[in-house]
């Protein structure tokens, strides 16, 4: 592929796939400028790959691995202050979409408790609720669907503790 | 709270950072600012070092050829190993900082990566320093270099002594210095495989 094409590609599937690009640096990074630092840094990256891409998988697979490698393994994070414990840290904007206050709420509460997941879960949860099939979050993880399926009912349970937690306003250590 | 109630909402949601307005043709002609790009920028620094050190030697080399001292060779040898080093840290940085293959796989390929570097560095400088110690053995019992003559006028025992005390030391400082370094980023790999576990 020529380059001006390959580049307008680039772009339009960047587009069109853009909001697992902006999920990643909400779940990894814990400011705004983290925020805007982790996009850059996963757009650059994926171009980089994106030369090489073959197209054996599909786009979206790939673009969460590259997104995901560079989140955890690629990026480095400001040294947070051991003591501040932030659960607005990860907000999410319903603006768009206008729910209600209840659906806003309980979704700051579910973004709360993954935000208190480590950094594996924390891609599972969100491949899970993307709506991926185990056959796909197997691809981009590389764990096998056994064991994914085990992981999944974990982490549905340790969230389920989260959120009574947090309801009650317990604080888990 | 149940996860699966949630997929309609999370979808929905909108998690686009507010101050995110990049033009993404220019952000991909960016350079990365992450640590291993970092990382890869100071080994390619080095590697653009050797070629003075070329120019620094040549005059020595043009004009005695291979007669040179052992301090020399020496000398050119330690500049050599440390240009190839530099290189294949140049080459490890780049591959570990490819991006692409499942997370598990690619977590396992980094840590590898590194940690085989960091062995390979404890590895090839105490050899490097054996070397030395051996050559200096070597150029005071066959007076190569009577520079060297003062070396021979210690006690072999004490000298023998010497040399072990600073391999020791030498491979104390060194392994310290790359778990300074990498230390925290192998810590950290080694960790999210054990999270994948």
């Amino acid at each position: 592929m020529k380059q001006p094409d390959l580049h307008s590609t680039f772009i339009r599937l960047i587009k069109q796939h853009e909001r697992i690009i902006y999920k990643v640096c909400y779940l990894y990074a814990d400011t705004e400028a983290n925020r805007q630092d982790l996009y850059q840094e996963v757009i650059i990256q994926v171009w980089k790959g994106y030369q090489k891409f073959r197209g054996d998988a599909k786009f979206s697979t790939w673009l969460y691995q590259v997104a995901i490698n560079t989140a955890i393994a690629g990026f480095r994070k400001e040294k947070k202050s051991p003591v501040v414990f932030d659960d607005n840290a990860i907000r999410p904007d319903m603006s768009d979409t206008g729910p209600g206050e209840t659906e806003t709420a309980q979704l700051e509460q579910l973004y709360a408790a993954i935000n208190r997941l480590n950094d594996i879960e924390k891609a599972l949860v969100m491949l899970y609720l993307d709506g991926n099939s185990y056959e796909e979050m197997e691809n981009v993880m590389g764990i096998p669907n056994g064991a994914l399926r085990v992981k999944m009912t974990r982490i549905k349970e340790k969230l389920r503790q989260l959120t009574k937690n947090n309801q009650h306003g317990i604080r888990p250590i | 709270m149940e996860l699966d109630q949630f997929r309609d909402m999370w979808a929905k949601s909108a998690t686009q950072p507010s101050a995110i307005n990049y033009n993404i043709t220019e952000l991909i002609y960016r350079d990365a600012k992450g640590p291993l790009a970092m990382l890869e920028k100071k080994f390619k620094a080095t590697l653009y070092i050797f070629p003075f050190v070329m120019i620094l030697f040549s005059g020595t080399f043009i004009s005695n050829g291979v007669n040179q001292s052992v301090i020399t060779w020496l000398l050119f040898s330690i500049l050599f190993i440390e240009f190839l080093f530099a290189l294949f840290n140049y080459i490890t940085v780049k591959q570990i900082q490819q991006p692409t293959g499942n997370v598990k796989d690619n977590l396992l390929k980094r840590a590898f990566l590194l940690q085989q570097r960091n062995h390979n560095y404890l590895h090839l400088y105490v050899g490097l320093y054996v070397l030395m110690a051996a050559l200096l053995e070597l150029s005071v019992y066959f007076d190569f270099d009577t520079s060297h003559n003062w070396w021979g006028h210690i006690a072999p025992l004490l000298r023998a002594t010497i040399i072990i005390v600073f391999l020791i030391a030498q491979y104390i400082v060194k392994r310290h210095s790359q778990k300074k370094m990498y230390g925290q980023y192998i810590d950290k790999l080694n960790e999210l495989i054990g999270q994948m576990e």
